[in-house]
Order: C-alpha cells, then sequence, then structure tokens
C-alpha cells in the first residue's frame, strides 16, 4: 500500500507539472493582456512600461522558469487586473461553487439511483422508458438554454423562485454560505437544478445499463431463489455489483462540475470561481487562468485518486497493486 | 474621549430620531449592472463601473454633470494666471470624509502623487506641480497651457490621505472611502455591493438611503431580475428584449446616445497598403476612392436592420455638445451610383480586393455590422475580405496598422475630438505621446497642426472652434469613416426617477423612488 501511494504522488506530481506547461505555453499564445489592461489612450512608452511591469517583456521560458519557481512556493501569482493574488481570488470565490455543486450532485445521485435502477430492474416497464426518454433530453438540452428557460418560467412567469444571485449568506466556520438562510437557499435551487441535470441524465443511462448487465448474472438469480426481496436484492446485491463504474464515471463529473459550473455561474449570476474563469478569459487575465487551471488539474488528480481508493471499498477483489 | 463619546451619543440619537422619522419610509434601490467593479479605490483604473463606484463614494475637485461637462465639486471657484500655466482653486470648506477628517488640499496633493503612479496617469500627465497656499487653496501648475485640465480633474476622486495611507492601498480597496453621497458597506465580489447615504454630504443628503449594486452578467438573467422585480433598474438591456420590457407593465425603457462611435480607420497616405490584396499601390491613397468607400455603406440601414433602430447614423465624430461637433460636416449620403463611378473616375472601374478588419464580440452586434459593409462595398466594387477577430486579439492585432488597411472599430471618447484625434489619427512616429492607435497611419502634417494648436489651448471655446475645423478636414478627407453612435439603453421600474448620463453610470444620488 505504501509503494503504491508513493507511486501514485510520483504521478500526480508527473501530471500536474505537465500540466503547467501546457496551460502555460498555451495561454501565452492567446491575445495580448497588456493592451486589455492599460487604457485605451496609452502611449507606446506606457505599453512598454506595462509590459515591463509584468514580466512579459522576458523570453518565454524566463517567464515559465519564473512562474515555476514562484508555484513551488505556492505563489500562484498575482491577478493582472485586480491586483491580487490569484489563489486568494479563487479561494474566495469557492464556497459558493462547492456549495452550488453540493447540492447538484445531491440532487443527480437523489433522482438518478432510483431511477436508473428502476429502469435498469424493469427495461419494458413503460414508466422506465418515460425516464429513458427524458433522461436523453436531459443530456442533450444545453445548460445555459435550461437555464434561461427555468429563469423565464419559474422566475419571471410563475413568480416561485428567485432569478439570479446568491441571495442572503450565513457564516459557517467563518465561510458565507447561502443554503443556511431560507432566501439564500431559495436562489440555490434553479442553479443546482441546471447544472445537475446533465449529470443526472447520465448516471440514469449508465445505472440503469450497470443493473441490466448484473441482473442476468446466475448471483441475482440464487438470490431470488433464496428469497431475498427484491429491495435487498436491487439495492444491496444489484446495486453494488454495478457501481464500479459508475463510481468512475461519478469522480470525473464532480470534478466536472467543480471546475466548469462556469456556464450556470454566468447564467444565474452565482458568484463562484467558474464565473471568475469566464471574466478572466475575456480580460486575459492569465495569472488566474493559469492558476486556476492548476487548481483544477490538481483536484482531478486528487479525485481520480480517490476514487480508486473506493474502489477498493466497494469491491474488494480489486488490489491496488 | 469625553468629547468622542459625548459626539457618539449625540450622533446616536441623531439616527435614532432621523430612523425614527423615516420608518417605513426609507428608500432603497437595487441596480443591475453588467458587470462588477474592479475596484473600489478609484484611482487604481479608468473603468466604466470603478469609475460609477467613485461617482458613488468619492467626489473630484469637479464633478461631471449628466452631460458629461465638468462642474465645481470640492472646488468652488478658480483663475488662470496671465502665463496661461498658473490654475488657482478655492477648495471647498467643512467637507468631511466619511471617517469624519476634514478634507484641505493636502488629499488633493496626495490622489495627485497616488494617480500619477496608476493606470490613470494620463490624467495627471499635464500637470506638473500641486502646491498649497492654505488648507484651502491650492495651485495647479501645468507643463504646458491645457484646455482639458478640468476634465482630467473631474476624473480624478479625491483619496483621504490619512486614512489611506494609515491602512495601504490594498486595504483601502476593499474598505473605501471619500468625501461622496454613499457610504460604503459591503462588497462581496461579483454578487453585491451595499451603500448607505452619507446624511452629511455637502451637496445636500441624497433622498435614496440605501443602494445595492448587483453585477449579472448574462444580459437575459439581467432582464429577467428587472420583469421579476428583483432589482429596480438595469442598464444595457439588450437589443432583443426591448420590446418584452416595454410591453410589461410598471416597467419601460429609456435610452440614450452612447458616446462610443463605431467607424472605420482607413490607410489613407501610405503607398503600398497591407491590407489591399493583389495589387502593388494603394487605391486608398486616392480621395475619389475614400469618398467612394463612404458613399458605398447605408447607415440607415445597417442601424435598422442589424442594430433594430437602437443606434444613430452619423458623420460626426463626437455627440453633439462635444468640443468638434460641426455642423458643418454633411450628414452621411447613401449613393452606390456615384460611388462606382468616382472608383472608376480613380482608375478602378473593376474596383480592387481588401481586407476588413473587425472584432466579434466586442461591440453589440459588431460581427454583423462588419458583415454588412462587406456585402455593401463588395457591391460598388471594392471587394471586401473580411477578417473577424476575438475581442482578446482584435485590438493586439490592429494596433500597429502593419497587417490592414480598413479596420472597424468603436471609441468612446469623454471629453473631444482633440483627446480622440491625437490618440487615433495624429500622424505615427512624430510624437512618442501621439498616434498610438493610428490604426490606418493617417498622417495629414494639417490635421497635426490642427490638434497641436489646439492641445496649447487654454481656452475651451477657442479649442471647441479649432477642434470643429479638425473634424471637418478628416472627415471630408476620408481619414475616418464615422458609422454610428450606439445606443444606450437601461430598463427600469415606472416608480424610478431616473435620467441617463454620458458617463453611462447609474447613480442614486440623482435619483428617486417614488
Amino acid at each position: 500500500m505504501l509503494k503504491y501511494l508513493i507511486k501514485r504522488i510520483f504521478q500526480m506530481i508527473a501530471v500536474l507539472f505537465a500540466v503547467s506547461l501546457i496551460v502555460f505555453f498555451v495561454m501565452s499564445f492567446t491575445g495580448d493582456p497588456v493592451l486589455m489592461i492599460v487604457p485605451p489612450t496609452a502611449t507606446d512608452a506606457q505599453i512598454a512600461e506595462a509590459r515591463v511591469a509584468l514580466g512579459l517583456d522576458q523570453p518565454l521560458w524566463v517567464q515559465y522558469r519564473v512562474f515555476l519557481g514562484n508555484l513551488l512556493r505556492g505563489d500562484l501569482g498575482v491577478s493582472y487586473i485586480f491586483k491580487r493574488p490569484a489563489l486568494t481570488l479563487i479561494v474566495e470565490r469557492m464556497p459558493a461553487t462547492l456549495e452550488l455543486v453540493f447540492f447538484s450532485i445531491l440532487i443527480s445521485l437523489a433522482v438518478a439511483l432510483p431511477c436508473g435502477v428502476f429502469a435498469g430492474a424493469w427495461p419494458n416497464n413503460p414508466l422506465s422508458r418515460i425516464i429513458m426518454g427524458g433522461s436523453l433530453l436531459g443530456i442533450s438540452l444545453p445548460s445555459f438554454w435550461l437555464g434561461i428557460l427555468f429563469i423565464f418560467y419559474f422566475a419571471v412567469e410563475k413568480g416561485l423562485l428567485p432569478s439570479s444571485g446568491r441571495g442572503e449568506t450565513a457564516t459557517l466556520f467563518g465561510i458565507p454560505f447561502a443554503f443556511l438562510t431560507r432566501d439564500g437557499f431559495r436562489h440555490i435551487i434553479l442553479p443546482a437544478v441546471t447544472l445537475a441535470m446533465g449529470t443526472l441524465a447520465m448516471l440514469i443511462r449508465l445505472i440503469r445499463a450497470q443493473i441490466m448487465e448484473v441482473m442476468r448474472q446466475d448471483f441475482i438469480k440464487f438470490a431470488r431463489a433464496k428469497g431475498v426481496s427484491w429491495k435487498n436484492l436491487l439495492f444491496r446485491h444489484a446495486l453494488k455489483n454495478a457501481l464500479v463504474p459508475v463510481v468512475t464515471v461519478f469522480g470525473i463529473q464532480i470534478g466536472t462540475l467543480i471546475a466548469f459550473a462556469t456556464v450556470t455561474e454566468t447564467i444565474f449570476a452565482w458568484p463562484g470561481m467558474g464565473k471568475l474563469l469566464v471574466d478572466s478569459i475575456n480580460t486575459s487575465d492569465r495569472p488566474i487562468i493559469v492558476a486556476y487551471l492548476m487548481i483544477v488539474a490538481a483536484m482531478f488528480v486528487f479525485i481520480n485518486f480517490m476514487v480508486d481508493i473506493v474502489y477498493t471499498l466497494i469491491d474488494p477483489r480489486i488490489d491496488l497493486r | 474621549m469625553k468629547k468622542r463619546l459625548a459626539a457618539v451619543f449625540l450622533a446616536l440619537t441623531l439616527s435614532l430620531l432621523a430612523v425614527a422619522g423615516a420608518v417605513g419610509a426609507e428608500k432603497s434601490i437595487v441596480i443591475g449592472l453588467g458587470s462588477d467593479a474592479l475596484f473600489m479605490d478609484p484611482s487604481q483604473q479608468d473603468e466604466t463601473i470603478t469609475n460609477t463606484m467613485g461617482r458613488y463614494m468619492y467626489d473630484g475637485l469637479l464633478n461631471n454633470n449628466a452631460l458629461g461637462l465638468p462642474e465645481p465639486a470640492l472646488a468652488t471657484s478658480w483663475t488662470i494666471g496671465d502665463d496661461n500655466l498658473t490654475w488657482t482653486f478655492t477648495l471647498r470648506k467643512d467637507v468631511k470624509f466619511h471617517d469624519g477628517t476634514d478634507f484641505t488640499g493636502e488629499d488633493v496633493v496626495y490622489t495627485i502623487d497616488v494617480n500619477r503612479t496608476t493606470l490613470n496617469k494620463n490624467f495627471t500627465s499635464a500637470i506638473k506641480e500641486v502646491q498649497v497656499i492654505d488648507p484651502h487653496t491650492i495651485k495647479i501648475i501645468t507643463n504646458e497651457p491645457s484646455a482639458i485640465l478640468l476634465e482630467s480633474l473631474a476624473s480624478l476622486r479625491i483619496l483621504p490621505k490619512a486614512y489611506r495611507t494609515k491602512i495601504g492601498d490594498a486595504a483601502f480597496n476593499l474598505a473605501p472611502m471619500g468625501t461622496g453621497p454613499y457610504i460604503f458597506e459591503e462588497w462581496v465580489k461579483e454578487d453585491h455591493i451595499t451603500m448607505k447615504a452619507n446624511e452629511s454630504y455637502w451637496g445636500g443628503a441624497p433622498a435614496i438611503k440605501k443602494v445595492t449594486i448587483r453585477p449579472i452578467s448574462n444580459a437575459a438573467t439581467r432582464t429577467a431580475a428587472l420583469l421579476t422585480g428583483e432589482v429596480d433598474i438595469i442598464e444595457d438591456v439588450p437589443v432583443r428584449d426591448v420590446d418584452k420590457v416595454k410591453a410589461t407593465e410598471g416597467i419601460e425603457v429609456v435610452d440614450r446616445p452612447s458616446e462610443r462611435l463605431i467607424y472605420l480607420h482607413v490607410d489613407a497616405h501610405r503607398p503600398q497598403g497591407p491590407g489591399i490584396i493583389g495589387l502593388d499601390k494603394n487605391p486608398l491613397t486616392d480621395l475619389r476612392v475614400r469618398k467612394a468607400l463612404s458613399l458605398a455603406i447605408n447607415r440607415g440601414s445597417i442601424v435598422k436592420m442589424i442594430m433594430n433602430g437602437n443606434a444613430y447614423a452619423t458623420n460626426q465624430m463626437v455627440l453633439e455638445g462635444r468640443r468638434g461637433y460641426s455642423d458643418k460636416i454633411a450628414p452621411p449620403v447613401y449613393d452606390p451610383d456615384q460611388a462606382k463611378k468616382l472608383l472608376a473616375e480613380a482608375g478602378y472601374p473593376d474596383g480592387f480586393k481588401v481586407y476588413l478588419d473587425a472584432p466579434n464580440g466586442r461591440y453589440p452586434n459588431d460581427g454583423q455590422v462588419a458583415q454588412a459593409l462587406a456585402s455593401q462595398l463588395t457591391k460598388v466594387g471594392i471587394q471586401v475580405e473580411l477578417r473577424l477577430h476575438p475581442k482578446s486579439v482584435f485590438f493586439d492585432f490592429v494596433r500597429p496598422g502593419d497587417k490592414s488597411s480598413l479596420v472597424m472599430t468603436g471609441w468612446s471618447e469623454p471629453i473631444d475630438v482633440g483627446e480622440m484625434a491625437s490618440v487615433l489619427f495624429y500622424t505615427r512616429g512624430k510624437n512618442p505621446a501621439k498616434g498610438g492607435s493610428n490604426r490606418g497611419h493617417y498622417a495629414n502634417p494639417a490635421f497635426d497642426d490642427l490638434i497641436d494648436e489646439a492641445g496649447g489651448t487654454a481656452d475651451p471655446a477657442k479649442r471647441g472652434e479649432i477642434l470643429e475645423r479638425a473634424a471637418q478636414m478628416i472627415v471630408e478627407d476620408g481619414g475616418i469613416v464615422p458609422l454610428y453612435f450606439q445606443q444606450d439603453l437601461y430598463g427600469k421600474k415606472k416608480n424610478v426617477v431616473f435620467e441617463p448620463r454620458a458617463d453611462k453610470s447609474i447613480l442614486a444620488y440623482e435619483m428617486d423612488v417614488k
């Protein structure tokens, strides 16, 4: 186990290093941040001055060396636009995103598990067909469209829920969260459902396929012959054996939701870090973009690691070595 | 200590009385903007929302009125010396910052020094020196006679020297304070900014006591927030939503010509145009070709078909009321036959090919407007190959002007033609401070002379007259092809009293809620 852990940690470092290299060099081919920062009336001398101040007059490899040196000290650079540390800006926004993602995962699981299992156990039931049709819609509808639709139906037409923003927050452990207040909770519902839709639909389809596969196997027949109740059969015997691929996909989905809730956040004016990424791309604020992608990469690497560990808990036959 | 306690007690009693008097009548407003402020410290950057926040919480020596013209604020009056360089300003007495400290001339000196080191330094470039004569009199000495000193000063928001030096500029940005009509309360980035009224504001207490500003960047969501009543007023109503907003009961749309002009840079002087395709000479050097260019464009149909009527076709460089707007400039004419004839006379009966560089996603409908231009120009023989650039690379691509001969872009001019022209149309390389964004490499010595002459004039009226001549000269010479002014569109509840401003700020101080 220890040997495995050490090996994985080295792998993670190698992956992150490769990511930093790719992200840094790809970013340097996008628009010139200096021109986005200086006023439109700036003279050539002012532009050159700003370029020197940001260190962008140096050759690319020197810039990368500085960046890597700072990275090793835990410094991800200072935003060109806000003139504050990129890491602080991202961490400041993280609770809002995590909160939103947490609720959309909750919604996805709450809906996808029963629906997926049902559709897998009784594939010919009319209800299963409805579930599958619905999941197809959920996968195909783009979230920006769905978000706007929700806003116009539930907020503008029906007046049931607020259209946008995070609403009132209350602090827990010094961090502001919206779900702790009634007003804030009402604000979460629409964006969380919008964000959950894609994941939910995909999980339903995946769980269904896995369950159908498992239901054909002998141990299910034996279990039924032994007189195990349907509930136990489906949720203990069948689901547990169907879960391994589902956990893999779910892990990746969590990462994707956290990293790229951008569209949903932008539509609902949710003050999370995805919106920060979009704004930074628009202003060519490279330090934030690079820091963001590095954090996201680290997160994915970590989640995948956790997923591997979870495998062993679900299925003792899987050996990490 | 005792004194302070007494003061606190008195303030508490007074505020309780004030609250008691206004129970149930406390007016508040929620404003939906297109983006969050970059800074609360107004000295950091000249950016629309940052400037708006600067107008809420701070004052300048002068403040711009709704038309964008500077008016006395923290300076009550001023005189210019005979040298045309020394300005003496009398400062308003009894003005206090929100923490109760007095505003004095030292704060002005400090503000100008701070702005010299930031991205706002262009507002201080004309100023050579600031002297404090007494706490309420200062002298500003300019490098050369300047007619735009007052406009520049109006862009500088006065910072509290003692407070800002004590807590440092980074902390100041998160806990800002000035002398303005509203007092900072809270800033949760990308979520809201809240402010309360400064009851002892020198200009009188604001009618609206509590202001919440919400950045909602998605235009459809912003409209929805207005329709649900979550916000009272929004900026930048998307053109496609105007009819829906108008049709909603209790909500209306107000508009105003925007200061932003959409126009073409024309490569009028270089013998070989980098954007000309397949010719070793530059047809645009011929005045007849440049005239044909303007005649071939149907601005009216672009405004009507692409901008849904939400723009103003023009042949001017700035809005009426700004220096350099000229009655002598004829309104734009659309005459494709005449354009063809002029092209033939110039020796291009079959036309020629040229690249048109335009941004896509920087201005409303810019990509479609560029496509319409391309097809209109191609009809008369100026065969346009369209190059659309995403906004993050567009300005980088066109700034040096070494890759294009025809550039469509926009410019928002808050002062006058002189400022605009010295950046955009002054001959490149002649003066390091001028012509930096002359993307079409316009090079007309007579025009440069007029801009220089205007720059050395301290009398605004005389400067205006010179700039009128300059604007007329370059428009008739086809160095610029103005297309249209955009429109600023606001949606608001009918009980909100609001007049749009030239600078696009939605200022609660000037508003009321009925």
